[in-house]
C-alpha cells in the first residue's frame, strides 16, 4: 500500500461525494416543499387572520417561486448560513450544534463499549466454535437484537427508574447542577440507562455476531491451513492471521452504524427524553420547521459521507487486497 | 435501523455458493438440523395460526370497548385493558394480522424492486453496473429512518402507504445480493449454453439465473420481515401509526403515557420480540443451510 | 454548699439550657397558620420553549407565565374563574354609553424596571405599533379608531364602531402587554435586545433566559400593587408529558402547565403531596360537519350522527369522567347559556330510523355509508375519534379515522376542507362573541362552511349592544338556531386538570384562593415552607433569630461555667479530704 497515493484517493472520493450531497439536498428540498402543511399557517398560529398569514408568508420568503427559494438556500449555504429555524427562533446551525454533541456523546460511548464487549465475546465464542457456549452466545445475541430498543427502554424505566429509583431516566442533566465536576458526573449518571439499552439491544449483539462470524469465516481460509501446515501454533494462527483479516467486516459494520449515529437513535432518545439530534429531527418534522429539517438533512448527509470515507480508508489500510483505483 | 444491519447477514449470505443446494429436500434436512431455525419456524406458524384464528380467539374484535378502563390483568382480561377499555389480549391477537401482513408487504415490495434493480447490473455489467452501483451507494446514504418518519408524518398515517414507503427504502440489500449472484451465475456453463442457443435475455434471466440465485435474497427477506415489524412498531411508538388498524406498536404508544400500567408495555413488546426473533432465526437458518462454509468445521 | 442546694442549682441550669434550646427551635419553626409568607421559588414546567419574551411582536403563547402578569403588565386582566375584568396597569376605567369610547386611568405608581415611570404614552405607543405593523394582536385592536392621551395617566380609546365586548377583549389571551416606549422607540422591535432581556412594569423582573433550559424572573419589590410573596419564578421547558408528570410527582416541578393524561388523575389524586384540580376553562370539544359534503349536508343524517354519539361513554372513556358532557350549543357556565336549546340526546334506535328515512339503508354487510373523521390528536381528540368509530359502527356508519398533527390538520381541514367531519376544540369565551369565530359566515375557523344570515345578524347585534339583557337574548337565539340546524354539536366541556404541589397556594386554579387571578398569573402564589424572603430585609429576619441564638448561647455558657466550678471545687474538696 503506497501511502503517497492515500491523499489523492481521499480527495477523489470527496469530490465524488459532493454531487451526491447536492442531489440529496435537492431531493429533500423538493420533498419538503411538496409536503402538505403550510408553514406560514403553522407559524401564524390559531388566532391569525388570512391577512396575517400572508404577512408571515412574505416575511419568510415563502411566497417566492420554488427555484428562487432553492437557489437562495444554496447560496446561503456557501456562506455558512444554514438558515433560521422557525420553531426555535435561532440560526439552524446553532440549534444543531446544541444537540449534536449530546447525541454523539451517547452514541459513541455506547458504541465503543458495545464494540469492545461484543467483539471480545464474539471472538472468544468463535474460538470455541461449535461448543455449547458458542451456540448460547449466538442465540442470545440474536434474541437481544430482536428486542425493540424502545421497548427495552420502557421496561428498564419501569423497573429501574420508577420502582427501584436507581437511575435517572429522563434528560441528560438534572436541573441546577453547577460546577464542571458535578456536571460531568451528573451527565454520566443520566447516560447509564440509555447507554445500557443501546448496548444490550443493538451494539453488543451486532458486534458479537459479526466478529464471531467473521472470525469463523476467516478460519476456513486457505492461508490459515497453510499457516497451520507450516507448524504455527493454533494460538499464533489465531492472533496473527485470523484476527487481522477478520477485522475488516467489523470495521465496515462500525462504519454503517456510525453513519446512522445521528438520526438512528431517535427512538432511544425519545424514550429517555435525551435532547439530541433524534428528538430534534422529530420535533422539526412535527413543527414543519423546514429550515431546520434541511439543516439536519445536510449535516446528516455530510456525516454519512465522512463515515463512509473513513471506512473506505480504513478498509484499504487493513485489507491488503484492496488497491486504490 | 434494523434492516440496515441485515448487511451483517448479507455479508455471509453473499458468500453462499450459488445454486449450491438446488435440491429442496436436502435444504430442509440441513435447515432442520439447526434447532433454533426450527423453533423460529414453529413460532412463525403459530403466529399465522393465531392471525387466521383471530375471529375465534377474540370474537369481539380488537377495538371493542369494555367497561374496565386501564385495569391490570384479571380473569376476564388476561392481559389487562388499555385506557379506552380495549382488551389488550384481543389487540395482540388481531394485531398479529397487521404485523404479518405489513412484514410480508414490505419484504415483498423490497424483493420485487431489489431483484429487478439488482439483476440488471448483474447481467449487463460494465457501464450499467457502474451506474447502478453508484446509485445504490447514493441511495444508502439517504438517512432512511428520517425519510420514513418525514414522509409518514407529513403525507398521512395510512398503514398501506407506510408499508410502501418502507418497502421502497429497503430494497438495496436485495439488489446487491441479486447483483452478486447474477454476476457469478451468468458465468456458469449451463447459462452460457442457454445464451448460445439464442435464448432471449429475459428468458435466460428469469428461467435460468434467478431461480438458482434467489436463495440469499430469500434469507434476507426473512430478516427484512423482522425489521419491518420493528419499524412499524417504532413508527406507532412515535405516534405515527394508523388508528384504523390497531397494531402492537400502537399498544406500546399508549404504554408510554401510562407508564405505571406495566401490562400495556409488557405484552405487546413480548409479542413483537417473539415474532421478530422467529424471523431472524429463520433467516439465519436459511443462510446456514446454503452456506457450506459456515457449517461443520474441521 | 449543701448537697440539696447544689442539686437544685444543677437542675435549674439544665432547665435553662433546655429552655434556651427550645427558644432557638421555636424561632426556626414552621408557621402554624396559612398566612402567606414571603419567600420561596416556584418552578413551573412548560412544554415548549418560547421564541421571544415579547408577546406582542410574534405569535408565541409559550412565554405567558413570565410575560402576562410576569415581567409585563396588561391594561386589564380577566379573572380566570368568572371572566370579570380587573385592573392591572389601568387602575380604573369608564365605558361610554354608546360603547364607543373607553377611558382608562393608569396606576400612578407604575414604574418600569429601569426606574422610568409608566405613562399613557407607553400605552399609546404599544397599541399604535401593533396596528402599524399589523402584528398578530391587531385582530383585537383593529377596532380602535384613535387614541388620546390627555395627561400622563389617562388613555382614551375611541372605537370605530360600538363594541361592548372590547373591554373584555383587552384582557384575553391574545391581547397585548404594554411595552416601554423609551426602550423600543426608534429601534426595530423584532430584533430589539429587550425581546430577550425584557424591561417591563410587571410584578417580576427578568433575571436570565438559558436557552434550552429555563427562564428565571425575580420578584419586583417596587411593584405598584405590592410585591409578590414568592421570591422567584423559574419556568422550565419540559416537552414530554410523561417526564413532566414524573417531575411533578418527585417535587422537581411545583406546577406542571401540561395536563397529565386523564387516566393518571386518579393515581395522582391519591398522592398527598399533590393537588389535582379540574379547571373549568371555556373550551368545548365538538363535532364539526363539513356541510359541503354528502351525506352530512342532510340535516337528518347530522341529527342521526348526533344521536348515535354516546357522549356519556366518551366522557367516561376518554376523559375518565372528569369532563362534563355538553348538552347545549354553548358552555353551561356562560351567562348567556340557553338551557332550553339542547342538542339531540343519545338515541341509537332513532338514529337508525332517521338514516333509513334519509335514504341510506344498511347494505349487505351492514354498512350504510363511510365517513372520514379528522382530528388533531391532542386534548383527547384522537381517542374520542376512536370511540366514535365504534359507536357509529353500531348504527351502520363506517368511519375512517385520520389523526394528524396540527400542521397537516390546518392544511387539510382549515384550508382544503378535506374531511367529512372534523373533531375540534377552541375557546368560546369568556365573552360570548368569541363564538362568532366558528359560526359566522366566512370566518377562518368556520370550517363547516356554515352560513346563516340571521345568525350573522345576531352576532353583529350582540357585539354592538351595550345592554347585557339584550345581548343575552341575541346569543340565546343563536344557540337555538344552532341546535336546530346542527352544523356542529358539542361533546364535552373540556376541563383542564391542574396539578401542583400541595404546599403551594394561589395558583390560578387553586379553589381555596378568593382573589381574582388571570390564567397565567403567578404573582399571588405563596409557599407553606417560606420563612421569609431572601431578597432583602434578609438581615432583619436573620437578626430576629440571631437574638435567640445569642440568648441560648449565653445560657449554655453560664451553665457550663457554673457546672465546671462546682465540679472543680468538689474535686478540690475531696482531694483535700484524702
Amino acid at each position: 500500500m503506497s501511502v503517497g497515493r492515500l491523499p489523492r484517493y481521499v480527495v477523489r472520493r470527496v469530490l465524488q461525494f459532493v454531487p451526491v450531497i447536492l442531489a440529496v439536498l435537492i431531493f429533500n428540498f423538493v420533498l419538503i416543499k411538496i409536503a402538505p402543511g403550510d408553514p406560514a399557517l403553522t407559524m401564524a398560529g390559531e388566532w391569525a387572520t388570512k391577512e396575517q398569514v400572508e404577512l408571515v408568508r412574505q416575511k419568510w420568503g415563502l411566497d417566492q417561486p420554488l427555484m428562487t427559494q432553492l437557489l437562495r438556500y444554496l447560496g446561503n449555504l456557501l456562506g455558512g448560513d444554514l438558515g433560521f429555524s422557525y420553531h426555535y427562533h435561532m440560526p439552524v446551525l446553532d440549534v444543531i450544534m446544541l444537540r449534536l454533541p449530546k447525541t454523539l456523546l451517547l452514541v459513541l460511548t455506547s458504541m465503543i463499549m458495545g464494540i469492545v464487549l461484543g467483539t471480545l465475546i464474539g471472538v472468544y465464542s468463535a474460538s470455541r466454535y461449535g461448543t455449547r457456549l458458542d451456540l448460547v452466545a449466538s442465540v442470545l445475541s440474536l434474541a437481544f437484537y430482536s428486542i425493540p430498543v424502545f421497548w427495552l427502554g420502557l421496561l428498564l424505566i419501569i423497573v429501574f427508574g420508577l420502582n427501584l429509583k436507581l437511575f435517572p431516566y429522563t434528560g441528560y442533566i438534572s436541573f441546577g447542577v453547577k460546577g464542571a465536576f458535578s456536571v460531568v458526573v451528573d451527565v454520566l449518571w443520566h447516560m447509564v440507562m440509555p447507554s445500557v439499552t443501546l448496548m444490550a439491544c443493538l451494539y453488543i449483539p451486532v458486534f458479537l455476531r459479526i466478529s464471531r462470524a467473521s472470525v469463523v469465516e476467516v478460519m476456513k481460509e486457505d492461508y490459515i491451513t497453510t499457516a497451520r501446515a507450516a507448524g504455527l501454533g493454533e494460538r499464533a494462527v489465531f492472533m496473527r492471521h485470523a484476527l487481522r483479516n477478520a477485522i475488516v467486516p467489523v470495521v465496515q459494520m462500525v462504519g454503517i452504524w456510525m453513519s446512522q449515529a445521528l438520526t438512528g437513535v431517535v427512538l432511544t432518545e425519545t424514550v429517555f427524553s435525551w435532547p439530541g439530534m433524534g428528538t430534534l429531527m422529530y420535533t422539526a418534522i412535527i413543527m414543519r420547521d423546514y429550515p431546520l429539517l434541511m439543516g439536519i438533512f445536510l449535516i446528516t448527509a455530510v456525516w454519512v459521507v465522512l463515515t463512509f470515507l473513513a471506512v473506505d480508508v480504513a478498509t484499504a489500510y487493513l485489507d491488503p487486497r484492496v488497491t486504490y483505483e | 435501523m434494523a434492516a440496515q444491519v441485515d448487511q451483517v447477514q448479507s455479508q455471509f449470505v453473499e458468500s453462499i455458493a450459488p445454486g449450491g443446494m438446488g435440491r429442496t429436500r436436502s435444504f430442509w434436512r440441513v435447515f432442520a438440523e439447526k434447532k433454533t431455525a426450527l423453533f423460529g419456524l414453529v413460532v412463525m406458524l403459530l403466529a399465522i395460526a393465531v392471525a387466521l384464528a383471530a375471529p375465534l380467539l377474540a370474537p369481539q374484535g380488537p377495538t371493542h370497548l369494555y367497561d374496565a378502563l386501564l385495569s391490570p390483568p384479571s380473569s376476564q382480561h388476561p392481559f389487562g385493558t388499555d385506557p379506552l377499555g380495549r382488551d389488550v389480549m384481543s389487540g395482540i391477537v388481531w394485531g398479529t394480522r397487521i404485523s404479518l401482513l405489513f412484514a410480508v408487504g414490505v419484504a415483498g415490495l423490497s424483493l420485487l424492486i431489489g431483484v429487478l434493480l439488482g439483476a440488471i447490473p448483474g447481467y449487463y455489467g460494465g457501464r450499467v453496473d457502474d451506474l447502478f452501483s453508484r446509485f445504490f451507494e447514493v441511495f444508502l446514504m439517504i438517512p432512511r429512518f428520517f425519510l420514513i418518519i418525514l414522509v409518514v408524518a407529513v403525507f398521512g398515517q395510512n398503514i398501506i402507504f407506510t408499508a410502501i414507503v418502507v418497502g421502497m427504502t429497503s430494497w438495496v440489500t436485495n439488489a446487491r445480493l441479486t447483483r452478486a449472484q447474477v454476476l457469478t451465475i451468468k458465468e456458469r456453463t449451463f447459462v452460457k449454453a442457454s445464451m448460445a442457443t439464442g435464448a432471449s435475455h429475459a428468458r435466460v434471466l428469469f428461467r435460468h439465473i434467478l431461480p438458482n440465485g434467489l436463495y440469499p435474497v430469500i434469507a434476507n427477506s426473512s430478516l427484512e420481515m423482522a425489521g419491518a415489524i420493528i419499524i412499524e412498531a417504532a413508527l406507532s411508538f412515535l405516534g405515527l401509526g394508523d388508528s384504523n388498524h390497531l397494531s402492537w406498536g400502537q399498544l406500546l404508544f399508549s404504554a408510554q403515557l401510562h407508564i405505571h400500567s406495566w401490562w400495556l408495555a409488557l405484552f405487546p413488546g413480548l409479542a413483537i420480540t417473539l415474532l421478530v426473533f422467529a424471523f431472524n432465526l429463520i433467516g439465519d437458518g436459511i443462510s446456514y443451510a446454503f452456506n457450506p462454509r459456515l457449517r461443520g468445521r474441521g | 454548699m449543701k448537697n440539696w442546694l447544689r442539686f437544685i442549682i444543677t437542675l435549674a441550669a439544665v432547665g435553662a439550657m433546655v429552655l434556651g434550646i427550645a427558644a432557638m427551635a421555636l424561632a426556626h419553626g414552621e408557621p402554624t397558620d396559612n398566612k402567606p409568607e414571603y419567600g420561596g421559588t416556584l418552578i413551573i414546567s412548560n412544554r415548549v420553549e418560547m421564541k421571544t419574551l415579547n408577546p406582542n411582536v410574534d405569535v408565541d403563547m409559550e412565554s405567558f407565565f413570565v410575560t402576562h402578569a410576569g415581567v409585563y403588565d396588561r391594561l386589564v386582566e380577566l379573572d380566570t374563574e368568572t371572566g370579570n375584568v380587573f385592573p392591572d396597569l389601568a387602575e380604573s376605567w369608564e365605558v361610554s354609553d354608546d360603547a364607543k369610547k373607553l377611558t382608562f386611568k393608569l396606576h400612578p405608581d407604575a414604574k418600569w424596571h429601569d426606574g422610568e415611570a409608566v405613562t399613557s404614552a407607553d400605552v399609546e405607543w404599544t397599541f399604535n405599533k401593533i396596528l402599524e405593523e399589523q402584528a398578530w394582536q391587531s385582530a383585537v385592536l383593529n377596532i380602535i379608531e384613535s387614541i388620546e392621551t390627555p395627561d400622563k395617566h389617562t388613555v382614551i380609546l375611541n372605537l370605530n364602531e360600538p363594541n361592548a365586548a372590547f373591554l373584555s377583549r383587552l384582557g384575553e389571551l391574545n391581547a397585548p402587554v404594554i411595552l416601554p416606549k423609551h426602550i423600543y422607540e426608534g429601534t426595530d422591535w423584532t430584533t430589539n435586545e429587550a425581546n430577550e432581556k425584557p424591561i417591563g412594569s410587571g410584578p417580576f423582573k427578568f433575571v436570565e433566559w438559558v436557552k434550552g433550559s429555563h427562564v428565571e424572573v425575580v420578584a419586583n419589590t417596587e411593584y405598584h400593587w405590592g410585591r409578590p410573596y414568592v421570591d422567584r419564578l423559574i419556568l422550565r421547558f419540559i416537552p414530554s408529558q410523561a417526564v413532566d408528570m414524573a417531575a411533578c410527582e418527585s417535587g422537581e416541578i411545583h406546577y406542571m402547565s401540561q395536563s397529565p393524561p386523564f387516566g393518571e388523575l386518579e393515581r395522582l389524586s391519591k398522592n398527598s403531596d399533590l393537588k389535582v384540580i379540574l379547571e373549568k376553562r371555556v373550551l368545548p370539544i365538538w363535532v364539526a360537519f363539513n356541510l359541503r359534503r354528502e351525506p352530512v349536508n342532510d340535516i337528518r343524517v347530522r341529527r342521526a350522527i348526533a344521536m348515535a354519539t354516546d357522549e356519556e361513554d366518551i366522557a367516561k372513556r376518554v376523559y375518565f369522567g372528569h369532563c362534563p358532557v355538553a348538552e347545549g350549543a354553548y358552555l353551561s357556565s356562560s351567562w348567556v347559556y340557553n338551557p332550553d336549546a339542547l342538542e339531540p340526546t343519545y338515541n341509537p334506535e332513532e338514529a337508525e330510523r332517521l338514516l333509513d328515512e334519509a335514504g341510506y339503508p344498511r347494505g349487505a354487510d351492514g354498512t350504510r355509508f363511510s365517513l372520514e373523521i379528522v382530528d388533531s390528536i391532542t386534548m383527547g381528540f384522537s381517542e374520542t375519534n376512536q370511540v366514535m368509530k365504534e359507536q357509529l359502527a353500531k348504527v351502520g356508519i363506517d368511519v375512517t379515522i385520520e389523526s394528524i398533527e396540527w400542521g397537516s390538520f390546518t392544511e387539510k381541514v382549515l384550508k382544503k376542507y378535506d374531511c367529512d367531519i372534523a373533531l375540534v376544540g377552541g375557546p368560546h369565551g369568556p365573552d360570548p362573541d368569541t363564538f362568532s369565530n366558528f359560526l359566522e359566515t366566512g370566518k377562518f375557523r368556520n370550517t363547516m362552511g356554515y352560513s346563516n344570515p340571521r345568525v350573522d345578524e345576531l352576532f353583529q347585534l350582540g357585539r354592538s349592544s351595550g345592554d347585557p339583557e339584550k345581548r343575552k337574548q341575541y346569543y340565546q337565539e343563536i344557540q337555538q338556531i344552532v341546535v336546530d340546524e346542527l352544523p356542529r354539536y358539542n361533546i364535552v366541556e373540556y376541563t383542564w386538570p391542574c396539578v401542583y404541589r400541595a404546599d403551594w397556594h394561589g395558583i390560578p386554579c387553586d379553589p381555596e384562593y378568593d382573589g381574582q387571578l388571570a390564567t397565567y398569573d403567578m404573582s399571588h402564589v405563596w409557599w407553606d415552607g417560606a420563612t421569609g424572603t431572601e431578597l432583602e430585609a434578609a438581615s432583619a429576619a436573620a437578626a430576629g433569630t440571631a437574638v435567640w441564638w445569642i440568648v441560648g448561647a449565653a445560657v449554655v455558657i453560664v451553665v457550663a461555667v457554673g457546672a465546671y466550678f462546682l465540679w472543680f471545687r468538689k474535686r478540690a474538696q475531696s482531694k483535700a479530704a484524702s
